[in-house]
């Protein structure tokens, strides 16, 4: 055999190699794209075109090998002595004979496939740690190939062994024994409700060994027991989400526990009906209180809080009182007496009451329910004139109103009778009314010169006799002479009059319209004195609002100059980087963002997307329970391929999210027709 | 009207206006340290009204028993929800009292439990630097109430932002006297104030 048909032959070795390395190389990067994918939930597809694409790339090495020449250059390139011996050997034509010789002087060709051998060394590692990858990384939650296009979800293909543990999931919830509620169960659900700390029990066929559960993230322990596997954990008080896991993760499902939390007694106080000033506290008190509980209430009674003291000084007592056992009613009224002389009440103390039920929660409670609370004060002494205790006469000026009128009516009335009675008779009636007149004008007389600080007017004083009638002008000089005051000056005016005239000018219109009305009675005129006596109610009555002055209330509050106080301070702060506060409702933009990447899920993985969906209802029990509805039946949907009801299942859903939808980017400019 | 008002919470029971002169020195002291646009007088504004959400700040205050009715509570809890900050300060600086019982008690049915807040609160740095936290009380220090220097103040966060500042402190005795006698302060008691306000009005 000469060198060239040796060469044809390590040829032929070269090329098979090289082909057997592309191909170890491109099951290598296909394998490692494999694992790659499952973990992170591509379909297995992904991994066909890096190999394709290693294998081709690889193979192109044979271009190397195109010639006899170049593998026997390859040969010389270790082995240098040959001197070129191979190559002229290889050569077109025949080399000769001492060429030959000198080709074949070195045992190259087992040197050669030495080479060809550890070139494969390297291929064939990669190929191992890429099937190993491919073992030992877990594959994706859900979605890829395992389960078969457009199936629901429950009819995943089964796990590596053949059998899926998770194909069929049973839930039982056990109730406190204090509800006296049944044990419940479902199959396959992808909610389940319960009051918290019921005891659910989730179980399935198969190894327990292939399982794994997570409530919250916290792993849970696997149990077996004649074939299944359970798990066994309290329900939370807050929504939370099982994952069970099978085949190292290859295989998962989600179920959201939906606690109902047993509610806290709803208590109202019936008796004491509203708060109390006393002014002293004496007898007894009936209290009434109406309780209701969603499941059993176990006590109630009355809290008492006495608060004795004012300023900074005050002492408190606090009691119970009409304690009662309930004995798990869901509804009873609550009654008791409380005398309030065995507790001594002091001016000044308040007594506060609110009536108090627990229910029999024994499991997270118990709850506690409270009435709104009654106070019932002790007036101090000094503040009687703002308690209605005693009913007090009218104010001066609604009594001169009283009267007033009450003699327009007696002048109504004897006018109506005027023309049937006698002259004598007629004067003697409509003189015993100006009589009455007069002592009114009086009266009014004596409050606007008191105002004045003169001398009160008196039939006999000299202010009547001076003409009846006093002018406002001889008023404001009366008052300056009581005040010692400047006539004219200035005073705390408002408009062009004194205060004291301003007050006292409709009293003083009043004053002499009851003049004209009584001299026209003391002539028998009933008629002339008529519209006097009206002008003069009329001016009583403006009078009366006049003086309607009220000096109780608040203090009046503090104002600051706050430009003199404006940076005046010795220390200086720092101001405080301001931050954007967030959205008014934070929580349903986040909601809204985690639906609408639930929408982006849909088309791409609908098992991807339903769990997002059950997650989204953890958030969601929290205060929208709408909204968490509306996600278990698209989740429900989704999980059971219902491609009929999820279009609808969707929609409420959106509803339920609020009126103002959120999208993620802005739309682009509008670019124009083209 | 202006950027900042001062507002004290009126509730139905209790002796909520049991510290009158503590709105104009917390007024006075924003104005004295801070260039807010501060209202020169305060406001009161009952629990149960919703002129509540006007007010980023709401302080409240008493020595009685607190009873929130079904209104307040249901306001209160809104409050929060929308980003206001209220601060409670028990008036009798007693955990054994009343106010800070049945207020602690109202308090955690709307928010929830209540929480001390570290030393290195953002509170405590919002405006001025407390490094240890927040400042002790003359009425602490005298041993009044319940004879405690209370080291934290407690609150409930939500979103990472102070919804309730809970105080046994005592600020509303400690602050409650005219600005006008801020002179005769070699320390300006009411600089924790800024603070408050600054946090309320930031975050």
């Amino acid at each position: 055999m000469t060198a060239r048909d040796r060469l044809l032959a390590l040829r032929q070795e070269v090329i098979a190699t090289l082909l057997a390395r592309a191909l170890l190389g491109g099951l290598a990067a296909g394998l490692a794209t494999l694992a790659i994918a499952r973990a992170a939930g591509w379909p297995d597809s992904t991994a066909v075109m890096p190999a394709i694409a290693v294998f081709a790339l690889m193979a192109l090495r044979t271009r190397a090998a195109r010639s006899v020449e170049r593998v026997a250059l390859w040969v010389e390139e270790r082995h240098p002595s040959l001197r070129y011996a191979l190559v002229t050997a290889a050569g077109v034509p025949p080399s000769s004979a001492a060429v030959n010789a000198q080709a074949m002087s070195l045992p190259w060709r087992t040197s050669a496939r030495r080479a060809l051998g550890r070139a494969l060394v390297l291929p064939a590692a990669a190929l191992t740690l890429s099937s190993a990858l491919v073992v030992l990384l877990p594959r994706a939650s859900t979605g890829g190939d395992g389960r078969t296009a457009g199936a629901p979800i429950g009819e995943e293909r089964g796990s590596a062994s053949g059998v899926d543990v998770l194909a069929s999931v049973r839930v039982v919830v056990e109730p406190p024994a204090y509800t006296g509620r049944r044990t419940t169960s479902a199959d396959d659900p992808t909610s389940v409700e319960g009051f918290t700390a019921s005891l659910v029990t989730v179980s399935g066929q198969g190894d327990a060994a292939r399982v794994g559960a997570f409530v919250d993230s916290v792993a849970r322990v696997v149990h077996r027991a004649d074939g299944r596997w359970s798990v066994r954990f309290a329900m939370p008080a807050r929504p939370a989400l099982v994952r069970l896991r099978s085949d190292h993760g290859s295989r998962e499902r989600l179920i959201v526990l939906a606690p109902v939390a047993d509610a806290p007694p709803t208590v109202t106080l019936l008796l004491p009906a509203r708060d109390t000033v006393m002014r002293r506290a004496t007898g007894v008190l009936l209290l009434r209180a109406q309780l209701r509980d969603d499941i059993g209430l176990r006590d109630a009674g009355f809290e008492v809080v006495i608060s004795s003291g004012q300023d900074e000084n005050f002492t408190f007592r606090s009691a119970t009182i009409a304690r009662a056992s309930l004995g798990g009613a869901s509804e009873r009224m609550l009654e008791g007496r409380l005398s309030l002389d065995s507790l001594a009440l002091k001016p000044g103390d308040v007594l506060q009451l609110r009536a108090v039920a627990r229910d029999a929660n024994v499991a997270t409670g118990p709850g506690v329910g409270s009435s709104e609370t009654r106070a019932l004060r002790v007036a101090r002494a000094g503040e009687y004139d703002s308690l209605s205790i005693n009913p007090a006469p009218p104010p001066e000026a609604e009594g001169q109103m009283l009267s007033q009128r009450m003699l327009i009516m007696l002048t109504e009335a004897l006018e109506k009778r005027r023309r049937r009675l006698a002259r004598p008779m007629l004067m003697q009636e409509a003189g015993r009314i100006a009589g009455d007149q007069a002592r009114l004008r009086k009266r009014v007389g004596d409050i606007v010169f008191q105002r004045t600080g003169a001398e009160p007017l008196s039939e006999e004083s000299s202010g009547e006799t001076g003409g009846g009638k006093i002018s406002p002008d001889a008023l404001l000089k009366r008052a300056e002479e009581a005040t010692a005051g400047n006539a004219g000056a200035v005073m705390d005016v408002e408009g062009d009059e004194t205060p004291i005239l301003a007050l006292s000018k409709p009293l003083l219109e009043a004053y002499n319209a009851m003049w004209d009305a009584g001299r026209a009675l003391e002539q028998g005129e009933t008629d002339r004195a008529l519209p006097p006596m009206r002008r003069a109610l009329a001016a009583i009555e403006r009078a009366r609002q006049a003086e309607r002055i009220y000096l109780r209330g608040r203090p009046s509050a503090v104002v600051v100059d706050v430009a003199r106080a404006r940076l005046a301070g010795k220390d200086k702060g720092t101001a405080s980087v301001r931050e954007a506060r967030a959205a008014s409702d934070p929580r349903a933009r986040r909601r809204a963002l985690s639906f609408e990447h639930a929408t982006a899920l849909l088309g791409r993985d609908p098992s991807a997307a339903a769990d997002t969906l059950l997650v989204l209802r953890i958030d969601a029990l929290d205060g929208a329970p709408a909204l968490a509805a509306a996600l278990d039946d698209a989740a429900r949907a989704l999980r059971r391929g219902d491609a009929g009801a999820l279009p609808a299942a969707w929609q409420r859903v959106r509803r339920a999210l609020g009126p103002a939808p959120v999208h993620g980017e802005s739309i682009g400019l509008w670019s124009g027709a083209r | 009207m202006s950027d900042f008002v001062f507002a004290t919470a009126q509730y139905e029971s209790g002796d909520w206006d049991s510290a009158p002169l503590v709105p104009a020195n917390v007024i006075d002291t924003i104005a004295r340290y801070t260039t807010i646009d501060v209202a020169p007088t305060g406001v009161i504004v009952p629990l149960s009204s919703p002129n509540l959400f006007r007010y980023p700040l709401l302080y409240l205050t008493g020595h009685l028993p607190v009873r929130f009715s079904a209104a307040e509570r249901a306001n209160l809890r809104a409050y929060g929800e929308r980003g206001g900050l209220l601060f409670v300060d028990d008036h009798n600086h007693d955990v054994d009292g009343v106010f800070h019982k049945s207020a602690t008690d109202e308090l955690r049915r709307v928010y929830g439990p209540l929480r001390d807040l570290p030393g290195t609160h953002p509170l405590y740095r919002a405006f001025f630097t407390f490094d240890d936290g927040p400042p002790t009380t003359s009425h602490e220090l005298n041993g009044w109430g319940d004879n405690l220097v209370h080291k934290q103040l407690q609150g409930v966060e939500r979103d990472g932002r102070l919804v309730l500042l809970y105080s046994s402190k005592d600020y509303s005795s400690e602050w409650n006297y005219h600005p006008d006698n801020k002179r005769f302060l070699s320390v300006d008691n009411t600089r924790f104030a800024a603070n408050i306000v600054v946090y309320a009005l930031t975050r």
